[in-house]
C-alpha cells in the first residue's frame, strides 16, 4: 500500500493512521496515536464545550473524549458500540478522539502533502494542515494541536 | 560525577537538618554536649563533601564554622546569645553556599564574608588568649592551610592521577610563628590502613605526598605482614609504614593530623616529636610491630604500594561523603552514639509515586471485582467471598503503607520557616523568636513542598504586619520580643497547620475601611468579625501603610489562600486584638485519597467531599422558603441557607420547579460559610482516589478532580467551595449565581 513512495525518499516517508467521519477520510501521524478502543461510556462534563463527549477511564486514567465530527463542524455524533476511540497522546497529554471508523495504516511521504484549498471556513483553515491524495481518496491530515480543547473555552 | 553531587547535595540537606536541630536545641538551652558534636559532625561532613567537589568557599566557611564549634565543644567558648546568634548566621550562610553550590551560582564575595570574619575572630578569642597551648594555637592558625588538605581529598576521591598535587599552591608560611617547631625535631607518623581505608577509595601514597609537601619526608614501609603471594587474597592492609618527617617551619603535629583526618578511624596512626639524634621510635605506639621494619627503600615501596590501593578501591567515590560521614562520628568515638538512626534509603520520588498509582489501580480493580461478586447470582460461595474479603483488606493497608513512604515530618519546613523568621525581623527592625510544636507531624511530601511559598509569605507577614514595634509592645506590657508560633498537628484525618503571633491583631477598623475604599464590600454590609478578618485573604488587600520591603509586594493573602486551595485545604483566620492573629491551615493528608459521599444527579455519579459536608436532608425534611427569580433558601435552626440545585449549578440540566423529591447536603466551605445542595439521591459514603482532571484535560469550574467508581465509571468531585455563594465572590462553578447568602435570622 505504499508503493507511492520511493526508495530514495525514504527519510520523509511517515505512517499515517486514517479513520473516517461520516463520508470524508482524516488521518493522523501514527506518532500521536497510543492505541484504539471501542466506545465506552464517558462521564459528561459540567460547563465543557460541546465537542467533549465527556471523560473516559483508560485502565485507571482518566482522559477526555472528542467528538472529532462536532469538533470539524460535521455535526454531534451520537456515540454506539460501533464507533472508535482513538486514543493519542498531543502536547503531554493523552486524549481521546471519537470517530466512525479507522480505515487504515498507510504510509506516505510528507512532500506528497497538498495545501488545504482556501476555503472560507476558518475550521477547515485551522485543523486541516493539508491532505494526501491516495487511490482517489483524499485524506485530510489533522493539525493535533489545534484539535486540542482549547483552555480559554472553560477558563471564563 | 552528576549523581555524586546530587548525592552529596542531598545529604547536605539531611545534614543542615542536623544542625538547625541543634540550633534549636542550643537556642532553648535544651543542649548537651552530643548537641554540639553532632552539629561539629554536620558542618565537618559538610566540609568534606565539598573538598571531593572543590567547593572552595564552602569549605573555608565550613571550616570556620567547624572550629568555633570545636572550641563549644572543647568548652573554650561558652554558649550565649552572642554565639547562638552567630551559629544562626553561620548556618544561613552555609545553606545559602550550599544551595550556591547546588545550583551553580556564585554568591558575591561580600555575602557572608562579616560572618566569616566574625567566626573566625571567636576562634581566635578563644584560642589567642591561652598562650601556653601551642597545639590549639596552631590549630586555629593552620585554618588556612585546609582547603589544600581537602583538595587533596578530591583528587583522592576523583581517582586522578598525581599530577593534581603538584598543581596545588604551597602551603602559605603561618602567621603563627610562635609554633613548637623549632627545626630540630622530626616527627614519626606510624600509619597502618585498616581495610576500610582502601574499600572507601582513599590512598595512602596521597596522603604521603600531602605529608611530603610540610617537609623532607622519608618513609618505610613495612611488609613483614604481607602474605606470601601464593595466598594473597584480598588482605590489602598488611602494610604498615613508618613515616619520618623533618618538617618545614610552622608545622606542627595538628597539621600533621589535619592530613589524616579523612581517614580517621579508618586507621591506625600515631604520631610522635622527636628530636634528630634521637630518632629511636617511642613504642607506645598502637603499632607495635614496627621496629621490625627492614625495608630501607621506603619512597618506592610506598609507591609501590599505591597501585594495590587503587585497585582495591574499587571506584567506590560514591560512597565518600557518606563514609566521611561515618567516619566523623566514628571519630568521636562510640560513646556519643545515644542517639540511634533509623536506617534509610533513598528512592526516586517517581519510583513511589509509581508504586502509590498501581495500588490506587489495585484498590479500584479490587472493588470492582466485589461489585461484579455481588452481581452474581450464587453469592452463597463464601470461600470466594471471605478472599475478597480478606483481598480487601490487604489492599486497603498496602495503600496505607505506600501512602506513608510519601509522608515526611513538617520538621524540614518548619525549620526553613525558622530562618524566614530571623530574616524578616532583621529587615522589620523587630526581634522575634519562631516556637515550633508538632514538628514530628507527617505530611505528603508534595504537600510539604507546595507549602514552602504560603508559609512564607505569612510568617513575613505576621512579622511585618502581625507583630508591633518593639516601644509598642512594651507599651502594651508585651515582651519586647514577639513570639511567632508554629503547630502541626493531625486532627480528624487532615493535617492542621497553624501560625499564631502575639501582635495587635487585625485592626478591623482599619480593614473594612480599606474594603471599603476598595469596593470590596459596601459600607451598609454586616460582616461579622470573623467575616472582616477573612477579607485579608481577598484579592487585592492590603492594608500597610507604608508599603514595607518585606511584605505589599502587590501579592496578598489572596495568593497565599489559592495556593492552599490548590492543595485540597482550607484557611482560616482568627484574631483577637491586642492579643495577637492566628492562621489555620487545615490540609488533606495525602493528595491521592479521600472519603467522599457518593451522590445522584441528573443522571451522573457524583462525589462530595466528606470534610465539607455538615448533615444530611433527605427528601421531605427540609423547611424549603422561595425567594425571588427562583432562589430558595432552606432554614436550619436559626439561619436560612441558600440551596444550591447541583445539577443546575453544572448545567446538567434546568432548574427543578421544587425541592421536595431531593436530598440535601450541607456543606460549609473555608470561609466558614454554609450552603445547601440539592441532589436527586444520597448513595453512600466512600474512600474515594483522586485524579486530576488537569493532567489530561483542564480545570473544570465547580468540580475538583475526578475518580473512578467499583464499575469502572468516572465520577466527578464536586468542588464545594465553589457551591457556597457568597457576597462579591464570584462563583465560577455556579451558571446562575445565587445571589443568596447566608444571613442570621
Amino acid at each position: 500500500m505504499s508503493e507511492q513512495a520511493t526508495q530514495e525518499q525514504t527519510d520523509n516517508r511517515i505512517e499515517i493512521v486514517s479513520f473516517t467521519i461520516g463520508e470524508q477520510a482524516f488521518c493522523l501521524d501514527i506518532g500521536h496515536v497510543l492505541e484504539i478502543r471501542g466506545w465506552t461510556n464517558t462521564t459528561t462534563l459540567p460547563h465543557a464545550p460541546d465537542y467533549v463527549v465527556g471523560m473516559m477511564n483508560l485502565r485507571g486514567a482518566v482522559l477526555p473524549v472528542i467528538d472529532l465530527s462536532m469538533r470539524l463542524g460535521l455535526g454531534k455524533t451520537i456515540p454506539e458500540s460501533r464507533h472508535v476511540i482513538i486514543i493519542a497522546h498531543i502536547d503531554e497529554k493523552s486524549v481521546g478522539f471519537l470517530v466512525d471508523a479507522v480505515s487504515n495504516i498507510i504510509t506516505v511521504n510528507t512532500d506528497e502533502i497538498k495545501a488545504t484549498p482556501e476555503v472560507s471556513s476558518s475550521k477547515t483553515a485551522a485543523f486541516i494542515r493539508g491532505v494526501y491524495t491516495l487511490e482517489e481518496t483524499i485524506v485530510r491530515a489533522i493539525d493535533v494541536h489545534q484539535i486540542m480543547p482549547q483552555e480559554a473555552l472553560s477558563a471564563a | 560525577m552528576s549523581d555524586l553531587r546530587d548525592m552529596f547535595f542531598e545529604e547536605c540537606d539531611d545534614l543542615l537538618e542536623v544542625l538547625s536541630t541543634g540550633l534549636e536545641d542550643l537556642q532553648n538551652e535544651t543542649s548537651d554536649a552530643e548537641t554540639i558534636n553532632a552539629m561539629f559532625r554536620s558542618v565537618h561532613s559538610i566540609k568534606g563533601g565539598a573538598g571531593a567537589f572543590g567547593l572552595d568557599r564552602l569549605i573555608k566557611f565550613a571550616h570556620a564554622f567547624e572550629n568555633v564549634l570545636d572550641d563549644l565543644r572543647s568548652d573554650k567558648i561558652g554558649v550565649d546569645a552572642t554565639i547562638t546568634a552567630l551559629m544562626f548566621s553561620g548556618f544561613d550562610h552555609l545553606s545559602d553556599l550550599v544551595d550556591a553550590a547546588r545550583d551553580d551560582n556564585d554568591l558575591p564575595d561580600t555575602d557572608g564574608a562579616a560572618v566569616l570574619a566574625e567566626l573566625k575572630q571567636t576562634t581566635q578569642n578563644a584560642n589567642g588568649g591561652v598562650g601556653g597551648d601551642d597545639d590549639d594555637d596552631a590549630n586555629e592558625v593552620s585554618s588556612d592551610d585546609f582547603e589544600v588538605q581537602a583538595m587533596d581529598f578530591s583528587l583522592d576521591l576523583g581517582g586522578d592521577d598525581d599530577g593534581g598535587i603538584g598543581d596545588l599552591p604551597g602551603l602559605p608560611s603561618l602567621g603563627g610563628g610562635d609554633d613548637a617547631t623549632d627545626g630540630a625535631t622530626h616527627f614519626v607518623v606510624k600509619f597502618k590502613a585498616d581495610p576500610v581505608l582502601y574499600t572507601r577509595g582513599h590512598d595512602p601514597a596521597l596522603l604521603f605526598r600531602a605529608l611530603g609537601e610540610m617537609g623532607e619526608l622519608s618513609i618505610e614501609a613495612d611488609r613483614s605482614e604481607v602474605a606470601p603471594l601464593e595466598s594473597l587474597k584480598d588482605a590489602p592492609a598488611a602494610i604498615s609504614w613508618t613515616l619520618t618527617l623533618r618538617p618545614d617551619d610552622g608545622i606542627d603535629e595538628s597539621t600533621i593530623r589535619e592530613i589524616f583526618e579523612f581517614v580517621e578511624g579508618q586507621c591506625t596512626l600515631h604520631i610522635s616529636e622527636t628530636v634528630v639524634e634521637a630518632a629511636a621510635e617511642e613504642d607506645t605506639a598502637p603499632v607495635a610491630d614496627a621496629p621490625a621494619a627492614p625495608v630501607a627503600e621506603a619512597a618506592p615501596a610506598a609507591a609501590a604500594a599505591a597501585p594495590v590501593a587503587k585497585a582495591e578501591a574499587k571506584p567506590a567515590p560514591a560512597k565518600a561523603p557518606k563514609a566521611e560521614k561515618q567516619e566523623a562520628k566514628g571519630g568521636d568515638g562510640g560513646k556519643k552514639s545515644s542517639e540511634p538512626r533509623n536506617s534509610t534509603i533513598r528512592v526516586d520520588l517517581n519510583r513511589v509515586d509509581r508504586l502509590i498509582n498501581l495500588v490506587g489501580e489495585l484498590v479500584i480493580s479490587e472493588a470492582m471485582l466485589r461489585q461484579s461478586m455481588n452481581e452474581l447470582p450464587v453469592s452463597a460461595n463464601s470461600a470466594v467471598s471471605e478472599a475478597i474479603g480478606q483481598l480487601k483488606t490487604l489492599s486497603g493497608v498496602l495503600q496505607e503503607s505506600v501512602m506513608a513512604i510519601r509522608a515526611q515530618p513538617v520538621r524540614g519546613l518548619f525549620q526553613r520557616m525558622s530562618r524566614i523568621v530571623r530574616e524578616s525581623s532583621r529587615q522589620a527592625g523587630k526581634t522575634s523568636r519562631l516556637v515550633m510544636v508538632g514538628e514530628a507531624t507527617e505530611v505528603d511530601k508534595t504537600v510539604t513542598e507546595r507549602l514552602v511559598e504560603p508559609l512564607t509569605h505569612m510568617i513575613r507577614n505576621s512579622v511585618d504586619h502581625g507583630l508591633e514595634k518593639a516601644e509598642d509592645r512594651v507599651a502594651a506590657g508585651k515582651p519586647e520580643m514577639g513570639t511567632i508560633k508554629l503547630e502541626a498537628a493531625h486532627r480528624s484525618g487532615r493535617v492542621v497547620i497553624s501560625l499564631s503571633d502575639d501582635g495587635a491583631g487585625v485592626n478591623r477598623a482599619k480593614v473594612r475601611q480599606k474594603a471599603e475604599e476598595k469596593g470590596l464590600i459596601r459600607p451598609e454590609d454586616d460582616l461579622t468579625d470573623s467575616d472582616i478578618d477573612n477579607l485579608l485573604f481577598r484579592p487585592g488587600f492590603s492594608t500597610a501603610d507604608e508599603i514595607s520591603q518585606l511584605s505589599g509586594r502587590g501579592v496578598g493573602m489572596d495568593v497565599v489562600r489559592s495556593e492552599i486551595q490548590a492543595l485540597g485545604g482550607r484557611i482560616n483566620l482568627q484574631s483577637e486584638p491586642g492579643k495577637g492573629t492566628t492562621i489555620t491551615i487545615s490540609l488533606p493528608l495525602t493528595l491521592a485519597v479521600m472519603e467522599g459521599m457518593l451522590i445522584e444527579d441528573a443522571g451522573e455519579s457524583l462525589v462530595v467531599p466528606t470534610v465539607a459536608l455538615r448533615e444530611t436532608l433527605q427528601p421531605g425534611q427540609a423547611n424549603i422558603h422561595d425567594f425571588c427569580d427562583g432562589d430558595r433558601g432552606l432554614s436550619v435552626n436559626d439561619s436560612m441557607l441558600p440551596i444550591v440545585d447541583l445539577g443546575e449549578a453544572l448545567g446538567f440540566r434546568a432548574p427543578l420547579p421544587d425541592f421536595s423529591n431531593q436530598s440535601l447536603l450541607l456543606i460549609e466551605g473555608e470561609s466558614g460559610r454554609r450552603s445547601a445542595l440539592a441532589v436527586d439521591g444520597i448513595v453512600e459514603q466512600r474512600e474515594v482516589v483522586i485524579k486530576g482532571l488537569e493532567q489530561n484535560y483542564q480545570s473544570i469550574p465547580g468540580i475538583a478532580a475526578a475518580t473512578i467508581l467499583g464499575n469502572g465509571k468516572i465520577a466527578l468531585i464536586v468542588d464545594t467551595d465553589q457551591m457556597i455563594p457568597s457576597p462579591g465572590n464570584g462563583n465560577p462553578g455556579l451558571r446562575k449565581g445565587s445571589e443568596l447568602a447566608e444571613v442570621n435570622l
